[in-house]
């Protein structure tokens, strides 16, 4: 069957355009599923890394570093699809198709002439006014094409882009790195509490006997999760906690309750007597004590079923802790809003840093645009003061000004000068120990004439700040060139 | 497209290759050596170019383009330039001559009219005498006194010049040089050639060229693979590459590099790309192919080019010649489908 170039080089169009799709989006699904694993996995990250160590990732910024994630990855797939749409119109060219597959099959650019003069976009009068060699160049085309399938000769290679995007996951990833170390800090006591109490909600997981555990780890992690959200007010944290204890009494009642049946039917066995608290509390003596004697095979039942129950004793002991220090926890810090009243807790962190002052020449209290007031007493204080009523007497004695006697003036402001001290602005010349300094001998002074005096405008001025520091002394065992403090270069002059 | 073809295209294209090879066979048992600069010669007798040939006296310049016109079985004349060559001793002139009793002004053509004509040592001649072959190579044409005498197809001029011994030459203007198609430069034969060349020409043994067509054949059957090879299509990439490889080689262009921008006043002219297309197209049909190819444009590069890249003070100082541009031109330029 006669081949039709054409035909085949349209073929490895489409082939060359929809590989060309599969690339680029290769290239782009690595960076995009490795930001949207790390969004998802951000927390176990931290599990086996930051938190080992003790620090902890705020949760909002956890929250907000996920949903970042995420949106890089989403944008990612987005910015892929739009790039793979772009490149496959760009390789849906039957021209550079048929030069690929000319250099491919090495046939020396016969098929892309061919592709020239009889492809698909070709004009009409180009193709009515072929040379007359045309036909034997179709027929070597039809030769080289012979056998030619676009599939086996085209095909997707995607290490290249693999290795290429997996450097941006990488370098991603890097980042990732870099900005947690930035935003991990440790924990503060709230945030301990309830890393403490979500372990202790893991343990009690693991060693669930029932759905009840089960439920009471849910509701421990909610509690441990409430702790810590800065939305809720402490008073809203208070109750959720107090929630969390009454599930956990609630629990250990329920859990008593059957120690107590199982602790009964030990005692009935042994045929001792037990009251209900020590069935709640101490469940594996009496399993061992009384059923030794008469029922060993059920004694030993009674023996491991206490086993479990003391752990889970110790767990709900420990938990009725936790919870107990988060609520000691919350409260402190509600009463230290409440003391501190419009101030900003310190676990928010919103005040400014003391600013250095600018002018040392300012008034104390003073504000920079000279507005500020000298500091007064209040008028409690006032009060209080010795000798306060007797001026309060005389002020209404007399309408004058407070200022009638020296005793109730405050000292009028005095304007004081300072100077810098070495390396307070700027770095300061340090010259001590100097063998000698380095000057400049000034041009000569331009003369008035007939004693006019000429200000020299042109003389050279020190540029940077100095003190007055005395020069080191000059060593007697120096050479006298040295004791001189003149530069070297003019001693010879000077000799 | 040219004249009618009697034959099919597969018998074109391989009398084509039949006369070539044999060309090159028979003029190979004149001249030893030199066979790349032999198919040059032949590649622009077909592509109806000039060529200029460069080389030391005594390397069988002369003697190659005589040898080539015998085995063409075309008219071979010859000009040797001097100082005190006229123009009307190349192209012809006006004599008075008797005629029925009448004296009239008869035509005498130069040595110009010929199907090969060797210009030997070129440079030799004034700028004037050299410029009365301008016209005669471009338009196939002579104009004395006002009368235009047509040159008979096919016409090669080959002109010959010695880079040394440049004391009283002229070296061509670039508008001349401009028109040659190749500029082909002759070196000193290897030993074993010079071995063969010294067996031939010492020794009683002589060698004679048959020639390849019929007695008066020879132009029509030329002209006939001339038009072969205008018929050899190229394709829109090769023809990008040929553009990018001009606008290279162009200084001061968006496309030309550091380098040719340093060293070069002035690049080559469409010409350039003519002469590439051309010598492409009879490369392809050697090579049995209808199609011209990156391989066969390359391979005209630099005697199609060197002689059109004006190369500054600077480049004659650093000694950068124009083979090393092209060199760089051609390693710079990416084709299309690289």
């Amino acid at each position: 069957m006669p081949v039709n170039p054409v035909q085949i080089i349209s073929a490895v169009r489409s082939r060359l355009a929809r590989l060309a799709a599969l690339g680029t989006i290769v290239y782009f699904v690595v960076p995009a599923a490795t930001a949207i694993l790390l969004a998802v996995f951000l927390p176990a990250i931290g599990e086996v890394s930051w938190e080992r160590f003790g620090y902890v990732l705020d949760p909002a910024v956890a929250e907000a570093t996920r949903a970042g994630l995420a949106c890089v990855g989403v944008a990612t797939m987005l910015g892929a699809a739009v790039a793979a749409w772009r490149s496959y119109r760009k390789a849906n060219d039957f021209i550079a198709a048929a030069e690929r597959l000319d250099e491919r099959l090495h046939a020396h650019e016969q098929i892309v002439t061919l592709a020239t003069l009889a492809g698909p976009e070709t004009p009409e009068p180009l193709k009515e006014h072929r040379s007359p060699l045309f036909p034997l160049l179709w027929r070597n085309v039809m030769n080289v094409l012979s056998g030619v399938n676009p599939r086996d000769e085209f095909r997707l290679d995607v290490r290249k882009p693999l290795k290429r995007s997996s450097l941006y996951a990488a370098g991603l990833a890097v980042v990732l790195g870099f900005a947690m170390l930035a935003l991990v800090e440790p924990p503060t006591p709230l945030q301990k509490a309830a890393m403490r109490l979500n372990q202790i909600a893991d343990e009690i997981e693991h060693n669930a006997t029932g759905p009840g555990d089960l439920a009471l780890a849910r509701a421990v992690r909610k509690a441990a999760q409430d702790l810590v959200n800065p939305n809720l007010p402490p008073k809203e944290k208070l109750k959720r906690l107090e929630t969390a204890m009454r599930e956990v009494q609630k629990e250990e009642q329920q859990k008593s309750t059957a120690g107590n049946s199982g602790g009964s039917k030990s005692a009935g066995a042994g045929g001792a007597t037990s009251t209900n608290a020590a069935g709640n509390r101490k469940g594996e003596g009496q399993g061992q004590g009384p059923g030794q004697g008469k029922g060993p095979g059920k004694s030993g039942k009674a023996s491991g079923n206490g086993g479990k129950e003391k752990g889970g004793q110790k767990e709900s002991i420990k938990l009725q802790n936790e919870l107990s220090k988060a609520e000691a926890l919350v409260q402190t810090q509600e009463e230290s809003q409440k003391k501190s009243g419009t101030k900003p807790s310190p676990e928010e962190k919103t005040g400014n840093a003391p600013m250095p002052g600018n002018n040392p020449n300012l008034q104390g209290g003073q504000k920079k645009n000279g507005k500020g007031e000298i500091p007064k007493p209040s008028e409690q204080g006032e009060k209080k003061s010795p000798g306060s009523a007797a001026r309060g007497q005389s002020a209404k004695k007399s309408s004058t000004s407070l200022g009638n006697t020296h005793l109730g003036e405050f000292p009028a402001p005095v304007r004081y000068q300072r100077f810098y001290k070495p390396g307070e602005k700027g770095a300061a010349l340090d010259i001590k120990d100097a063998r000698y300094v380095t000057f400049r001998i000034p041009p000569a002074t331009p003369s008035g004439g007939e004693g006019k005096t000429v200000i020299d405008t042109g003389r050279p001025t020190a540029t940077t700040p100095y003190t007055n520091a005395p020069l080191a002394q000059a060593r007697e065992n120096l050479p006298p060139e040295e004791r001189q403090l003149v530069p070297p270069r003019y001693r010879d002059l000077i000799r | 497209m040219g004249a009618a073809p009697q034959q099919s295209p597969d018998q074109r294209v391989a009398e084509f290759r039949r006369v070539f090879g044999r060309a090159v066979n028979e003029v190979e048992r004149v001249i030893v050596g030199h066979k790349e600069v032999v198919q040059k010669v032949l590649t622009a007798l077909f592509c109806g170019g000039h060529v200029l040939i460069e080389g030391v006296p005594g390397l069988g310049k002369t003697l190659m383009v005589k040898t080539v016109s015998e085995v063409l079985g075309l008219s071979f004349k010859r000009i040797q330039f001097t100082p005190d060559l006229m123009p009307a001793d190349i192209v012809g002139t006006q004599v008075l001559t008797e005629v029925n009793g009448r004296r009239e002004f008869v035509f005498k053509p130069g040595p110009i009219f010929a199907h090969v004509v060797l210009g030997d040592e070129i440079n030799r001649a004034t700028p004037k005498t050299q410029s009365a072959v301008l016209e005669a190579m471009e338009e196939r044409q002579v104009t004395v006194f006002g009368q235009t005498y047509r040159l008979d197809p096919p016409y090669i001029v080959l002109a010959t010049q010695n880079p040394i011994e440049l004391e009283g030459t002229y070296p061509l203007p670039e508008a001349q040089m401009d028109r040659f198609l190749f500029k082909l430069i002759m070196g000193p034969p290897k030993p074993d050639e010079l071995r063969e060349i010294l067996h031939r020409t010492t020794g009683s043994t002589s060698y004679r060229v048959q020639s390849i067509f019929d007695p008066g054949s020879a132009p029509k059957k030329i002209e006939e693979l001339k038009a072969l090879v205008r018929e050899v299509m190229v394709s829109e990439p090769v023809e990008r590459y040929i553009i990018s490889i001009i606008t290279a080689c162009t200084p001061n262009t968006q496309g030309a590099s550091p380098e040719i921008s340093q060293y070069l006043r002035f690049g080559p002219s469409p010409r350039g790309a003519q002469a590439l297309i051309m010598a492409g197209k009879v490369n392809a049909l050697l090579d049995g192919r209808v199609s011209v190819s990156y391989e066969d444009v390359d391979d005209a590069l630099l005697p199609a080019l060197r002689h059109r890249l004006l190369r500054n003070f600077q480049a004659e100082a650093d000694n950068i010649s124009a083979e090393n541009l092209l060199e760089q031109v051609r390693k710079r330029l990416k084709r299309p489908s690289a």
